[in-house]
């Protein structure tokens, strides 16, 4: 027993020696990287790459501190340091970026990766090889893509959180819902759509906020989300707007709001629909295959810009019209993600999974056919209700 | 050279045993008393008179007891009173004797004492010895008055609801309290004496018949095997008749309260009570008691068994926190949110010890903290914790030595070690979050998981007079679980424990519960 003790008392000291040589690092000697922004130089050079990092540079006042006293009281907001790096392949680019960087360089708590443009064009595969393989960068990161030039990116600021990262991921979280025009897309759904035979990737695309209005200091621009970035295989090939990618995201399934105006007589009537249900079908005639979505969508008349008493038949013919709309929207929609060649909708899923046979030819060159599949959209758009209000408003004079 | 040191101490510590030389009383008086003053000699507390009793105050006598021991109000009047005045009818013949034990004495205890060493030990634990001229006998009348404290408030085991008195110092009056809570004559007090020069009295209480087969036996075996002088404290015998010595836990734990350990009594366990002290020891004992408080059985089983879960959170709490932090914030930043990685990570910005050592550093003060409050008289306590709780520890963040969550952690560490009801129980988990710390320190999560295997190990081996101390987790009995995480309604425990209670395990009949 004595021998055993004395074992025991003999391990502490030489737990205590080499504790933490293998891994330990303490969290202030972290880089925590929130977004990594991969491009290329603008000098032209193909076989190179660039590697920006927008980074939080943690507040030299420690965060908060209890003391109210003068000099340490004020706690500085964190604040966010960018950073580019060129090598020929991304790891070396990384690898040059943490040489000079005075602190471990953490990818495990990235949330954004972005990519460029130009870089788009020519294709993410490598880089998406590299993400998949790299052990800190995780599936779940949002994705998405810059139109424009990464320097304009990285001196535009942020709104309101503390750094652009961080606004950016917000404005991805809080996607779902008012108005849906756009969704968050993660490294998940690129890889799986580089890899799948008949799925195209996609991704929201942000571009750097500049109107005449606005300030003349280009440190002041905003980032928005403008729209949907599509993909054929793994290159960039065009882009859909904000109301494009509503019906986007409603084709898909990864939306149930939106609206839809329609003019009468000249005069706006507006229409909002919370509940919408897609039934994707597959009819095979004469050997050519149909794809049809039969849309069902029921919501609520926000705001009429004309009188009327609002009957039964009325709506009915509202909705018939609102319908038409509806299908004609949803129908450009695809007709510009066949014009633009890629099968983000994953038309080529759909064949797949429900006519393997015919697939199986489809298969070997589906780009080929793709613009050829026809396409039809059913839309029935039903009037639940008309709001809170019943007839609309009718001015005691009238023109 | 050890040897020998055992053997001169050996020799010493009879020398008191045999100090009483005489075995047998003579006939004379005078040498009687020289004999018993010769024993206690240089005892300033031993008073002692003579006094003339019998008819014509003929018959010389000798009166000893020990001052403060004796309750003199007492022996005034049912002692020298009676002796002195009443007239026992008999001038000196052997009648005499019973004339004074049968009618002249009314105290409650009056033994004839045949050796001067018995009437020593008797003198020594508050009686009055009375020897007569021309006997060989002596009378030792039972007057005990000494000064002692009254059933109070536990102070260890407080409840909100629940019994307020608590064990006391007197054996006497703690095994009064057991046999107020059951009136059964199953219930036994067995005697023991332990310590060859203190000579405390031990009993040993269980129902027949309920109590675990062959544990009396053990229990006796083992008290009996201790061969000591004394025995200062109710833990050194707690350790003397553990199972395994070099646990970090005590394999019995022991209660300030009669209603804890009666109804340990109940599961057919026994008690050992220690005279002058106000605990007693219930063996054998089993996980399960880290997380029972008397408090459970007060309120609703509902509450109960929330609060059951609260304890065994906050023993792991306890035992892992302070680890957990240290190995997730040094080793495994994957694991953090970002948001508080961030916050954590800003809260350390320019810190100057590593996380493992500040964590050390703070556990170790806390302690420090505890152990200095355990004996801060009271006047100055109150400026020690603004001193302990102010001055370190928010100039400590302030002059940036170390980080404000790592203050929240040791801080929850030590409030949380205060959820586990038993001392035995809080002392023993408190300690073990040094390792767990350690180890985290070193390995990180791997380490940590190694610490708490190597725990499991130790305690899933380890028995308390043969009951495994994990049961009822392992073994597994499903029908003791009603009374371990969880409190079921008491209608529904319908057995005892089946470890302890092994062959009387039914605790309530068939009845349906009341309104039905």
């Amino acid at each position: 027993m004595a021998k055993k003790v004395l074992v025991l008392l003999a391990i502490i000291p030489l737990l205590l020696l080499p504790g933490g040589c293998w891994d330990r690092r303490e969290t202030e000697d972290l880089l925590l990287v929130d977004s990594i922004v991969f491009g290329k130089p603008n000098t032209g050079d193909t076989g190179q790459y660039r590697v920006s990092f927008i980074t939080t540079r943690p507040s030299s006042g420690g965060g908060e501190q209890m003391g109210a006293s003068g000099e340490e009281g004020t706690a500085q907001a964190a604040t966010q340091w960018e950073v580019s790096s060129y090598g020929t392949t991304l790891e070396e680019a990384i690898r040059k970026f943490s040489i000079r960087s005075p602190r471990y360089v953490y990818l495990a708590h990235n949330r954004i990766i972005m990519f460029e443009e130009g870089l788009a064009k020519e294709g993410i595969s490598q880089a998406v090889d590299f993400l998949l393989r790299a052990r800190g960068t995780r599936l779940r990161n949002y994705v998405l893509i810059v139109k424009g030039d990464t320097p304009d990116l990285l001196t535009s600021s942020p709104q309101f959180e503390d750094t652009l990262a961080g606004e950016l991921y917000s404005i991805l979280e809080t996607s779902v819902g008012e108005g849906d025009y756009y969704y968050p897309s993660d490294l998940n759904i690129i890889a799986q759509g580089i890899l799948t035979n008949g799925l195209d990737p996609w991704a929201p695309f942000i571009e750097t906020f500049s109107t005449d209005q606005a300030s003349d200091s280009s440190a002041d621009q905003p980032v928005i989300i403008r729209g949907t970035a599509l993909f054929k295989a793994d290159r960039l090939v065009g882009y859909l707007d904000a109301e494009e990618t509503q019906r986007f995201l409603l084709l898909k399934g990864l939306s149930n709001a939106g609206y839809y105006d329609i003019e009468i007589n000249g005069r706006k009537l507006s229409y909002r629909y919370e509940q919408a249900k897609v039934r994707r079908r597959l009819t095979v005639e004469d050997g050519r295959v149909n794809v049809s979505f039969d849309v069902t969508l029921k919501g609520l008349l926000e705001e009429i810009h004309f009188y009327s008493n609002l009957s039964k038949t009325e709506i009915a013919s509202l909705e018939k019209s609102l319908s038409a709309k509806a299908e004609a929207a949803l129908l450009g929609t695809v007709n510009r993600c066949k014009e633009l060649g890629s099968d983000a909708l994953g038309i080529g899923r759909l064949i797949h999974s429900r006519k393997p046979e015919i697939w199986k030819e489809y298969s070997k060159n589906w780009y080929s056919i793709y613009p050829e599949i026809g396409i039809e959209i059913n839309v029935k758009a039903q009037i639940a209700g008309t709001a809170l209000g019943t007839k609309p408003i009718v001015p005691k004079i009238s023109e | 050279m050890f040897k020998h040191i055992f053997r001169k101490n050996k020799s010493e510590s009879n020398k008191a045993a045999q100090a009483v030389q005489r075995e047998k009383f003579s006939k004379d008086l005078d040498e009687n008393i020289k004999c018993v003053q010769e024993v206690l000699a240089k005892c300033c507390d031993l008073e002692s008179r003579p006094i003339r009793i019998g008819r014509d105050r003929q018959i010389r006598a000798h009166i000893f007891f020990l001052d403060g021991m004796v309750d003199s109000g007492f022996m005034a009047a049912n002692v020298l009173k009676p002796l002195m005045l009443l007239d026992p009818g008999d001038t000196g013949g052997p009648k005499l004797d019973d004339e004074i034990l049968n009618s002249l004495l009314p105290a409650g205890t009056v033994d004839i004492v045949k050796s001067p060493n018995i009437l020593v030990s008797r003198i020594l634990s508050g009686s009055i010895a009375m020897i007569i001229e021309g006997r060989e006998s002596a009378f030792a009348i039972e007057a005990i008055g000494w000064q002692e404290r009254a059933v109070e408030e536990s102070q260890t085991e407080t409840v909100v609801k629940g019994a307020r008195s608590g064990f006391v110092e007197n054996i006497r009056v703690n095994r009064s309290l057991i046999r107020r809570m059951i009136r059964y004559p199953d219930l036994k007090f067995e005697r023991l004496n332990l310590g060859r020069i203190t000579n405390t009295e031990v009993n040993i209480a269980y129902i027949d018949g309920i109590v675990m087969e062959g544990l009396v036996e053990e229990i006796k075996r083992r008290i009996a095997k201790i061969d000591i002088d004394g025995v200062a404290n109710f833990g050194m015998l707690q350790e003397m008749i553990d199972d395994s010595t070099f646990s970090i836990f005590h394999q019995s734990y022991s209660t300030e309260r009669p209603d804890r350990a009666c109804s340990c009594l109940l599961e057919g366990r026994a008690l050992i009570l220690m005279d002058n002290f106000p605990f007693v020891v219930v063996v054998p004992s089993a996980i399960t008691h880290f997380f029972q408080s008397a408090e459970d059985y007060s309120s609703k089983y509902v509450v109960a068994s929330f609060d059951r879960l609260l304890r065994f959170v906050g023993l792991n709490i306890t035992v892992l926190l302070p680890g957990l932090y240290v190995a997730i914030f040094s080793y495994h930043h994957e694991m953090i949110p970002t948001e508080l990685l961030k916050s954590i990570s800003q809260a350390r910005e320019q810190l100057p010890f590593p996380i493992f050592l500040e964590m050390l550093v703070l556990e170790l003060s806390l302690e420090v903290l505890r152990e200095a409050g355990v004996r801060l008289p009271r006047p100055v306590g109150q400026a020690v914790s603004i001193v302990g709780a102010l001055v370190i520890g928010q100039a400590a963040v302030a002059a940036r030595l170390v980080s404000p969550p790592s203050i929240i952690i040791v801080a929850l560490t030590a409030i949380a070690s205060f959820t586990i009801p038993i001392p035995e129980g809080s002392d023993a988990h408190r300690l073990l979050r040094f390792p767990v710390l350690l180890a985290a320190g070193a390995f990180g999560l791997p380490g940590i998981i190694t610490a708490w295997l190597m725990l499991l190990v130790h305690l899933a081996g380890m028995r308390s007079f043969g009951v495994p101390y994990l049961s009822p987790i392992s073994p597994f009995f499903l029908s003791d679980w009603k009374d371990f995480l969880v409190r079921v309604p008491s209608s529904f425990m319908k057995k005892r424990p089946i470890q302890t209670a092994k062959t009387n395990i039914r605790r309530q009949g068939s009845w349906k519960r009341g309104g039905k």
